[in-house]
């Protein structure tokens, strides 16, 4: 009855910060006219801006936010460590790194590996960081030093990166470079279809994980014991982060923040390490708090962009801060 | 109140330091007597005869409160009392480090000159190209920032370049003692095309080359009037907006910019033409489509080389009337596999040329035979 409760909160939240989302934008439509062009199919330029821009615009909000909080949550439990994400542990830099080398030689490629080799590339490049985490977990044990060579690798990916651009020719290198700030309006209505498609695969074997990853809370023995093929669930749980990152930062960019800072706020705000309420609450908790960047990049009533990797970090940041001093006083 | 005296000391002592550095020093009452050649267009600089030497003052910012003088002298070093930057001419040796320069130098026959440039991806002049693939000239900004130890193998006697915001930065220390001196254009910065083409005097100096950048000018300029004139009487006047969006930012031409300026000369109406900005502007998709969704031209899209490449960076620009009716024009006619434009190199510095074009594009029936120079049809 309770997680009903706070379901039911974090839904309405939901759907009051998506119709946020839609109505606020540097043009002011007025509301009536908002509904209006739900009914009506008259091309005019309020109705394009609502449903070509806005509307695909929350959609990848929920999206990516939903894929990045899971992501987290899935990386937090296979490491045993609360401060894993990708973004921590150097997976979205490598992720960055190979989609880098791809998007500075693609010039001769053709058009479709330009259009679906990003995310592929993405992918690979997210499943490669995670590979070389996970051997290096195997070899040490202490949890600080997996997070500190999660970092050397983060910087050493960096870095590569930061070569490949100072070579680069001037087009690759702006393409890339406005990749790298990420964004969530480079999705249109096509690629929406195929990218909730995949996290809806994701997301359905979370959900059939849910028992393994509660018993991988207690060790990989105590899980072994329960039944849990091991073996099996920590390859998946690689799988699932590797496509649920890499898709959304081939189509968003890499997004900092999400993935580390998420599970977190859901894990104060249900009071629960089960999976399947952390689950539920990763998937409209991210949602809900990448709309709420989106609404404040886009600045309502002034006539400017922020990037909304700025965002996330500016404004969530101290948000996390102060739900963990709150938490550590009471 | 010790601390805020103490603090207006050290103040005052950094402004001290920073006037030494470039601005001219007041002026000590001497023999020396300063005549100014009055600019016919251009703002951000100025010219002053003496006998013995040729003063050029450029302004580094729009504000113009940053200035750098050049004593420019043929024979006998002449011995101001304010500070300047000397040099003898005419130069033998110069780095460009933008293409402009090279449109500039070409049109004054003095490109043999040229021994370094920033980058030949971004140089359009065949002859300079080909000296970059033997190594007669050298690149020497290939990685974006400048490569201080190559210009210094090169030892050109000034480096033509643009102002950068750091006037540190623009005058480097290494550079000015190894007796290679900055010459910082802000060309970029002046209103009208034909000021911007009139830095043609500037440069001229430096080679001794007045009189032909005198009658070079006055021809472009005639010449740009002229057409100008043709479309002074045209009614119709359409509508037309630029660029494309850079990630969520639209970056929009200010309506007090030379390329506002050309596009109203044109007889074209710029949607933009409200906000009274010399620099570029920022405006989110939204506020673009609001205003420009039912304009009847679009130029500029970045290297768009065909309508499919526009759809490809996002499929939502066809909602506007200009793609639909496939009124795209980009400025990308002439240029190498590198991408180099001579849209930016030639085109600049020759405002007629492309004034000339824009008429063609907005009103075909006035320039019947014209054949489009930088610009192209989108198909």
């Amino acid at each position: 009855m309770i997680f009903f409760k706070k379901y039911s909160l974090l839904f309405l939240l939901l759907l009051l910060l998506f119709v946020l989302d839609i109505a606020l934008g540097s043009v002011f439509i007025p509301i009536k006219k908002i509904i209006s062009c739900f009914w009506d199919s008259e091309n005019t330029t309020d109705h394009i801006i609502l449903f070509d821009f806005r509307l695909p615009k929350a959609l990848t909000a929920v999206g990516a936010g939903a894929a990045l909080a899971v992501a987290g949550m899935l990386m937090q439990t296979f490491f045993r460590n609360p401060l894993a994400g990708p973004y921590v542990l150097g997976v979205n830099a490598v992720s960055s790194l190979f989609v880098a080398v791809f998007m500075m030689s693609s010039g001769a490629l053709g058009v479709f590996f330009r259009a679906w080799g990003v995310p592929l590339v993405s992918a690979l490049g997210a499943l490669a960081g995670l590979l070389l985490i996970m051997l290096v977990a195997k070899k040490i044990y202490k949890q600080a030093y997996i997070l500190l060579i999660g970092m050397m690798i983060g910087f050493i990916a960096g870095a590569w990166q930061s070569v490949l651009e100072y070579f680069a020719n001037a087009q690759h290198l702006k393409n890339f470079v406005l990749w790298n700030l990420a964004s969530l309006s480079y999705l249109t209505q096509g690629h929406l279809v195929f990218f909730f498609l995949i996290l809806c695969l994701c997301f359905i074997a979370c959900f059939l994980l849910i028992k393994s990853l509660n018993a991988l809370l207690l060790g990989d023995e105590q899980a072994r014991l329960l039944g849990v093929n091991i073996g099996f669930v920590k390859n998946a749980i690689l799988v699932l982060v590797a496509v649920l990152s890499g898709v959304t930062t081939a189509y968003c960019g890499p997004i900092g923040f999400v993935g580390l800072a998420l599970p977190h706020v859901v894990r104060i705000f249900l009071k629960t390490t089960h999976h399947l309420h952390q689950l539920i609450g990763n998937i409209i908790g991210g949602s809900c708090f990448l709309l709420l960047c989106d609404i404040l990049s886009n600045l309502p009533f002034f006539e400017a962009v922020l990037p909304i990797n700025v965002i996330t970090s500016l404004f969530g940041a101290p948000f996390v801060l102060w739900l963990l001093l709150k938490k550590n006083h009471s | 109140m010790q601390a805020s005296r103490c603090f207006l000391y050290v103040c005052f002592f950094i402004f001290c330091i920073a006037c030494d550095r470039i601005a001219p020093q007041s002026q000590k009452k001497d023999s020396y007597s300063l005549q100014e050649i009055k600019n016919e267009e251009a703002s951000f600089f100025k010219i002053y005869k003496e006998k013995k030497a040729v003063v050029l003052v450029t302004y580094l910012n729009v504000a113009k409160t940053d200035s750098v003088v050049y004593v420019l002298y043929p024979n006998e070093k002449p011995d101001f009392s304010f500070q300047a930057f000397y040099i003898k001419t005419p130069v033998r040796s110069v780095a460009c480090l933008a293409s402009v320069f090279i449109g500039s130098l070409a049109n004054l026959n003095v490109l043999d000159c040229v021994t370094a440039v920033d980058n030949a991806d971004f140089i359009y002049n065949a002859d300079i190209l080909k000296k970059c693939a033997v190594n007669q000239i050298k690149q020497v900004s290939k990685t974006g920032s400048l490569n201080i130890e190559q210009t210094l193998v090169c030892k050109p006697a000034v480096l033509f370049t643009n102002p950068g915001g750091d006037t540190k930065k623009d005058f480097d220390e290494r550079l000015i003692k190894a007796d290679i001196i900055p010459v910082v254009c802000a060309d970029y910065f002046e209103t009208s095309p034909l000021a911007r083409a009139e830095w043609v005097k500037a440069l001229a100096l430096f080679f001794n080359k007045e009189e032909k950048a005198d009658s070079l000018f006055r021809f472009i300029k005639n010449r740009y009037q002229t057409l100008k004139h043709i479309t002074d009487t045209c009614l119709n006047k359409p509508t037309v907006f630029t660029e494309l969006k850079t990630g969520d930012v639209w970056y929009v031409a200010g309506s007090e910019s030379n390329m506002a300026q050309m596009l109203r000369d044109a007889g074209a109406h710029y949607v933009f033409d409200d906000n009274h900005q010399i620099s570029a502007l920022s405006y989110t998709i939204e506020q673009v489509l609001t205003r420009a969704r039912a304009t009847q031209y679009w130029l500029h899209l970045h290297e768009a080389e065909t309508l499919s490449d526009v759809l490809k960076q996002d499929a939502r620009y066809a909602v506007f009337s200009a793609f639909k009716n496939k009124k795209l024009y980009n400025n990308n006619a002439l240029q190498t596999t590198a991408g180099a434009n001579a849209y930016w190199e030639q085109g600049l510095n020759r405002p007629d040329e492309l004034l000339e074009d824009l008429i063609t594009i907005f009103h075909p029936s006035l320039a019947p035979h014209h054949p489009l120079k930088y610009y192209k049809q989108l198909k």
